[in-house]
């Protein structure tokens, strides 16, 4: 599903930020990529978006080679890859069920189709009859879940997830550890990217160490280890 | 459909969201768009000042009293003939007379004295029109025989050209000023649209970078910047209309004082040239926002 083939990306002269990574990752796999800030886990993230280009190597994306993607075509891979963060990046403005139909309506979905949907993914993510509620009016872990949410209405193939426990406490952090386990059931393919150790402990599934923007380590079924 | 109605609702989103530099954008276009009235107008008045001056020039044969009136036909079929002439007026002996009377009706000695005379004295009168200015002269050159020189009592040709010379003038200094002016307003307006948009993008900076990771187009990113600069010039054109007739009605009488006539309906100009004015000058004005928003959004978006 994802393959990253002796990926570097550097900033200004000497900033590597990642360096020469490669990696595969099957489809309905669920992988944690997990080291301390600065190990290059984010600009991993950005690569596979589309957000950055890598100075090197190539990145295929379910077959669709994206090392040098073309600006128009953005937005049409970022359909396939649902992206949360930590800071949830909701529109204050907008109710729950808003934030999530935004995702369709920018991309042309028809208000049936809105509709049908958006109901499915709050009831997938736990939070049916809470669709009229503004982020304010949520908590943290209900504020991620809306986030998910609408990483999930375009259905996409692989969901990353960016420090999604960063701002929440160890209980609901393991509650959203458990809805990306389901989604994973589900599956869709799964990149939790995270230094939360004990969230990468609970999950029990690939963990992959980055340190100074390489890979150090790759455990099938492994635990947070540095 | 349902594409096309969100780019729009998010284009009013951006316009309310920054009202107040909606507002000074479309009050610069809207000065943009008086000062282009202003100029239509001026080149109305002055084109039809001209006409008029123009039509007052003619060349008028005073015939002496007794000259006949097949003497006088022979001559008018001669005139007509002529290629530069354009038409004429034949004012007959007893016509002249009625004139003469009703112009001197105040005084009672001239017409008492017109009055003792037994015969006519006055001749009849031909005035003759030129196709153009320049023909005048060779009309008259043209007239200038020996035959029609024993029946013609005098000549009279009042000769408009310097007034028209300085009309023209006047209205080709103006032209120009007014064209300076014009350049510079819609200079400004093009910077103020790009600078708003910038503006709204900044304003906007969350919301775009949520619409670009969940996969929204350049274009359905960028098209409501565009069709809001639209709604900028639509509005500015609609106040301009609401300025510009109560402006027209206020010229209107010095107008007439100008031209000494109602002829000359300067808010009937615009209604009738209505389309081509108005949503001329909406094309003109979306287009320089289009172009403007276009750029803004190409460099701040990084479309």
């Amino acid at each position: 599903m994802i393959q990253l083939k002796s990926i570097s990306k550097t900033y200004g002269q000497d900033v590597k930020a990642v360096d020469d990574v490669s990696l595969h990752i099957k489809p309905k796999e669920f992988v944690s990529v997990v080291g301390q800030s600065g190990t290059g886990k984010t600009t991993l993230v950005k690569l596979l978006i589309a957000d950055e280009s890598p100075n090197d190597g190539e990145i295929i994306i379910g077959g669709w080679d994206i090392t040098d993607i073309n600006a128009n075509e953005v937005p049409f891979l970022r359909r396939q890859i649902g992206v949360v963060f930590q800071d949830f990046k909701l529109l204050p403005q907008k109710t729950s069920y808003e934030n999530i139909a935004f995702a369709l309506e920018v991309c042309g979905a028809s208000n049936k189709r809105i509709h049908g949907i958006v109901p499915q993914v709050l009831k997938i993510v736990g939070l049916e009859g809470k669709g009229d509620r503004y982020p304010r009016q949520l908590s943290g872990g209900e504020q991620q879940r809306v986030a998910i949410a609408r990483a999930l209405v375009h259905r996409p193939k692989i969901l990353v997830a960016d420090e999604p426990t960063g701002n929440l406490d160890a209980i609901t952090s393991r509650e959203i550890a458990d809805l990306l386990l389901k989604i994973n059931e589900f599956g869709t393919t799964v990149l939790l990217v995270t230094h939360d150790k004990e969230l990468v402990n609970y999950v029990k599934k690939r963990v992959v160490t980055m340190e100074g923007g390489k890979i150090v380590g790759d455990q099938k079924s492994g635990r947070y280890a540095l | 459909m349902s594409y096309l109605f969100r780019i729009i609702k998010f284009s009013l989103q951006d316009f309310y969201r920054n009202i107040w530099l909606s507002l000074v954008t479309i009050s610069i276009l809207i000065l943009t768009l008086v000062s282009i009235n202003v100029l239509i107008a001026f080149q109305a008045v002055t084109g039809t000042a001209v006409q008029v001056i123009k039509d007052k020039v003619d060349v008028s044969i005073d015939f002496k009293s007794t000259a006949s009136v097949e003497e006088i036909g022979g001559m008018k079929d001669y005139i007509i003939g002529l290629p530069e002439v354009d038409g004429i007026e034949y004012i007959s002996k007893a016509e002249a007379l009625e004139i003469f009377k009703e112009k001197h009706s105040d005084n009672e000695m001239i017409i008492e004295v017109v009055d003792e005379l037994d015969d006519n004295p006055l001749g009849a009168i031909v005035r003759v029109k030129a196709r153009n200015l320049d023909s005048y002269e060779t009309i008259l050159q043209a007239i200038d025989k020996p035959e029609f020189n024993e029946l013609v009592a005098s000549r009279d040709y009042y000769n408009r050209q310097e007034m028209i010379n300085k009309v023209s003038s006047w209205t080709k200094t103006g032209e120009k000023v007014a064209l300076i002016f014009i350049a510079f307003f819609v200079l400004v307006s093009a910077l103020i649209v790009f600078n708003t948009i910038r503006v709204a993008i900044y304003t906007h900076r969350e919301e775009i970078g949520i619409e670009k990771l969940v996969g929204a187009t350049n274009w359905f990113v960028s098209l409501p910047f565009i069709i809001e600069s639209i709604f900028y010039a639509l509005i500015a054109c609609l106040v301009t209309i609401g300025l510009i007739y109560p402006l027209l009605s206020l010229t209107q009488p010095y107008l007439v004082g100008f031209f000494g006539s109602n002829d000359f309906d300067l808010s009937g100009y615009f209604n009738q040239h209505f389309l081509v004015i108005f949503v001329g000058e909406f094309l003109v004005i979306s287009l320089v926002n289009v172009i403007s928003s276009y750029i803004a959004a190409r460099k701040y978006l990084k479309m």
